[in-house]
């Protein structure tokens, strides 16, 4: 009996201890380097408490803000992104006949690495032989002819944040699918009755019913969202990591600069400082979500 | 059809031909010779069709060799990150014990955290291991086998109790139910859930940025990248070595997409 007793953690610990070693203590010391001047001097590592100095230096770094106002551009943008997951979603569940080939089409995207999509889109961007070019030239805009997306500060960030959401859509779309499908039939069969028409019915059963999958929509999307450095690497700036997070720093993000300031300048105290901000802002924004959406019961 | 379901199908299907077109290009440009690159109007189909990007990549990268690399990394790493979520898996969704709540919220949580976030002390513990520069730092499916235990929990839920307590009754030990009844019952979501860590390692990128610099590592979709700064503009060596690096991933999901799609809707509506 006592064996039986202690039967569940012969199944947990050997894992909990494979994720302590390998994520707990990574994530508590990154926030414990985030007190110390931890960097590389004259070849070998030296490390000296610096209480918060670091994050004294990190309120007087442009750059840092510049990161952050990148960041909050990626987020804000989301709800668009979500909206027009929903309509595919509910596009999808209306159709009966090529459902499954929709779906593994819609999906498609996503199983194919970031990596690959950005250098696709930097063709298809590029100034004067892109076809996205192209296709305004053909529909009238005769002048954009040879503007650069990824090399203009206004719509580099927002042409890369385009490719990311092609890559995640059909993530998104499955989920909303899934929140679909758990919003009982009889609202609509009553709203129905009650003679709400089709855009009504959206606004007032779907969307609110929704909830719990948006919940779950915004935190993964927003995750995810935090996946996109390797488009940054190669699609801005001089391409394939050369002054990535270009032009003048519009596309530079907070993990590029943990990459940069860590790797390429050998201050790990100072990129770990930047790190755990990383990790203050997924905290701040996940539980903005978590008092935005209520749970619904059905 | 109705009305309704018409014009869905037909809003669908122009989305679908839309959303197709970036890998039209790209398998149009990987056959392009390079002097049909720069042109315009830019053309869909090549006027010329040429093996000129893929002989070019062969002798410029040693991408069969990262291939290699990547099946080597992803099987791997699959079967670890099973092996490792199984167990716990099955503990937190049919057991009962203390702080079992509190574990499993631990560990969900976690999930949360990008790699950027502990990818210094990471690298640190990699490089104590001598890791860097190898296959072991690659392999190892940390934030995969935390997906699994979350993705593997949610689905050992749903099998009824009576099953498992007529088993117990006969004698059953726990290890057995979980290979003989847990597993068996649950294979979609297995496949579902190795197809996902095998498409994650394959398609990895920051880590190998961080501990790689010898190319004889490199995964496929991380090794065209690293590599192209020397080929900036060869476009169509760069489209081939993409159709090099997806052909693997695209086969093997339209083999499983029912599976899939099936299980992550089902994963959707669980929470």
């Amino acid at each position: 009996m006592s064996l039986k007793k202690f039967s569940p953690f012969f199944f947990i610990i050997p894992y909990l201890l494979y994720f302590s070693i390998f994520m707990l203590l990574p994530v508590s010391s990154s926030i414990i380097l985030s007190f110390f001047n931890y960097k590389f001097y004259a070849g070998t590592l030296n490390a000296t408490f610096v209480g918060i100095n670091n994050y004294i230096t990190l309120v007087s770094d442009p750059i840092f803000f510049i990161a952050i106002r990148n960041t909050l551009f990626l987020i804000i943008l989301l709800p668009f992104f979500i909206l027009f997951s929903i309509f595919l979603a509910i596009l999808v569940e209306q159709v009966r006949f090529g459902k499954r080939f929709f779906m593994t089409i819609i999906l498609l995207p996503y199983v194919i690495p970031l990596t690959v999509h950005a250098i696709i889109f930097s063709f298809i961007y590029q100034p004067n032989y892109g076809y996205l070019n192209y296709f305004f030239y053909l529909i009238g805009f005769r002048n954009i002819l040879n503007y650069a997306w990824l090399n203009e500060r206004g719509t580099a960030l927002l042409s890369v944040e385009v490719v990311w959401m092609y890559a995640y859509l059909g993530y998104a779309t499955i989920l909303s699918y899934a929140g679909l499908k758990q919003i009982p039939r009889q609202y609509y069969e009553a709203a129905e009755v009650d003679g709400a028409g089709f855009f009504t019915r959206i606004r007032h059963i779907t969307l609110p019913l929704l909830s719990n999958a948006m919940l779950y929509l915004y935190v993964s999307s927003t995750i995810f969202l935090f996946n996109i450095l390797p488009l940054i690497w190669v699609m801005t700036g001089g391409g394939f990591g050369y002054g990535a997070g270009g032009p003048a720093f519009s596309t530079y993000t907070l993990d590029l600069y943990v990459y940069h300031t860590a790797f390429r300048d050998s201050n790990y105290g100072y990129a770990s400082t930047l790190a755990t901000c990383i990790f203050i802002i997924i905290f701040i924004i996940t539980s903005f979500y978590f008092k935005e959406f209520k749970e619904v019961r059905y | 059809m109705h009305e309704k379901e018409r014009l869905s199908f037909l809003l669908l299907l122009i989305f679908v031909i839309i959303y197709l077109f970036p890998f039209l290009i790209a398998f149009s440009v990987a056959f392009k010779p390079f002097s049909e690159l720069f042109i315009f109007p830019p053309t869909i189909i090549p006027r010329s069709l040429s093996w000129e990007g893929f002989s070019q990549l062969f002798v410029s990268m040693p991408i069969l060799r990262w291939v290699f690399n990547s099946f080597l990394i992803s099987s791997t790493a699959t079967v670890l990150a099973l092996f490792l979520a199984v167990f716990p898996a099955y503990a937190l969704s049919r057991m009962k014990f203390k702080g079992r709540d509190l574990i499993y919220r631990i560990i969900i949580s976690s999930l949360m955290i990008p790699l950027a976030a502990y990818i210094i002390p990471l690298f640190l513990i990699y490089k104590n291991l001598g890791w860097i520069n190898s296959y072991y730092g690659l392999i190892n499916p940390v934030s995969e086998s935390i997906y699994a235990v979350f993705f593997l929990t949610q689905f050992f839920k749903a099998l009824p109790k009576e099953v498992e307590e007529a088993a117990i009754i006969d004698g059953c030990s726990r290890i057995r139910i979980l290979f003989n009844i847990i597993i068996p019952n649950n294979i979609p979501a297995i496949i579902s859930v190795s197809f996902l860590i095998f498409l994650w390692k394959w398609n990895m990128f920051y880590l190998p940025l961080v501990i790689l610099d010898d190319p004889q590592y490199y995964p496929v979709a991380y090794g065209i990248v690293a590599e192209a700064g020397k080929y900036i503009g060869y476009y169509n060596l760069l489209m081939s070595g993409i159709i090099i690096t997806i052909i693997p991933l695209i086969i093997i999901y339209f083999i499983i997409s029912k599976h899939v799609i099936e299980s992550l809707i089902e994963l959707g509506i669980k929470g």
